[in-house]
């Protein structure tokens, strides 16, 4: 028999009814808690990306409240088949690109690399492996900060919270490719971007 | 059967060097490189410090709480739903 995939509660009085026909505001009492614990449980990453993306305490902590209001409002359509992580952070993306993306204040430096190296890594060019290990998450970071909009959220969505690259390109919604060559150019820049703090630091 | 030096074009695994990495790699190429980092000190210096950087991103980047106070914000939310 073919297991439905809402909840008990929600199910038990309507079970004909399709899970996607189920009124907005209406998650039962167990989904409601099953939403909360999912929230708590990815709050911590959630932030994490909201900061990286937005490069801003506050913009990320407006971004993920708004990302768990429209996951709340949709949340009726969610399976748990599917990664409640990268459920929510296709929201956020999505939210971040559409929205929050406009408020952008610098102008982006999106080409800055010789296009006969594209993509491919170049670890000579980068600091060496003794200097990595004493790279502080603080560099690492501003690092990230200092990429271009488009590569920073890829580089974020996959090194840093580590989705795939098809699960990245629903998010971001284009091709395998486009995330594929945004995730290795953006690699390559953070590469140069540490080079550079390594440099300025002393460390190299 | 191949032969070894089918596999010494360190540009070809070195294209795909990042899909490796990640997991991504198709089987012809996963295998490629697989085999080409068997034959090239250079290229598998290369694979062991993008290996270190990626590790390191994760571990460094990925740290970080949300605010307690953001937390309180979305817990009165939920609530209140």
């Amino acid at each position: 028999m073919p297991r439905k995939k809402t909840d008990k509660v929600a199910s038990a009085g309507r079970s004909s009814v399709p899970v996607a026909a189920a009124p907005k505001a209406g998650l039962g009492v167990d989904r409601k808690a099953e939403f909360e614990r999912l929230i708590l449980e990815h709050l911590d990453s959630a932030y994490n990306g909201a900061l990286r993306l937005t490069r801003n305490p506050s913009d990320a902590e407006d971004l993920v409240q708004d990302t768990i209001v429209r996951a709340m409002r949709g949340f009726h359509r969610f399976t748990l088949e599917t990664n409640f992580k990268a459920w929510l952070f296709k929201i956020m993306t999505n939210l971040y690109i559409n929205e929050y993306h406009r408020r952008a204040r610098a102008p982006e430096r999106a080409q800055e690399i010789e296009p006969e190296n594209l993509g491919m890594p170049a670890g000579q060019e980068g600091p060496e492996k003794h200097v990595l290990k004493k790279m502080e998450a603080e560099y690492i970071n501003k690092a990230i900060e200092d990429l271009p909009d488009e590569f920073r959220a890829v580089v974020m969505l996959s090194d840093v919270q580590g989705f795939s690259y098809a699960e990245i390109g629903k998010m971001i919604k284009r091709p395998i490719g486009t995330v594929r060559s945004r995730l290795h150019r953006g690699r390559r820049m953070l590469l140069r971007r540490l080079n550079h703090y390594a440099k300025e630091a002393g460390y190299l | 059967m191949s032969r070894r030096a089918d596999y010494y074009d360190c540009r070809r695994a070195l294209m795909w060097l990042y899909d490796y990495l990640d997991g991504e790699a198709p089987g012809r190429e996963k295998q490629y490189v697989q085999r080409h980092l068997e034959l090239c000190f250079h290229c598998l210096e290369e694979y062991e410090f993008e290996e270190e950087l990626l590790k390191l991103i994760r571990q460094r980047a990925s740290k970080g709480k949300a605010p307690a106070a953001l937390k309180k914000r979305v817990l009165k939310m939920l609530r209140q739903a």
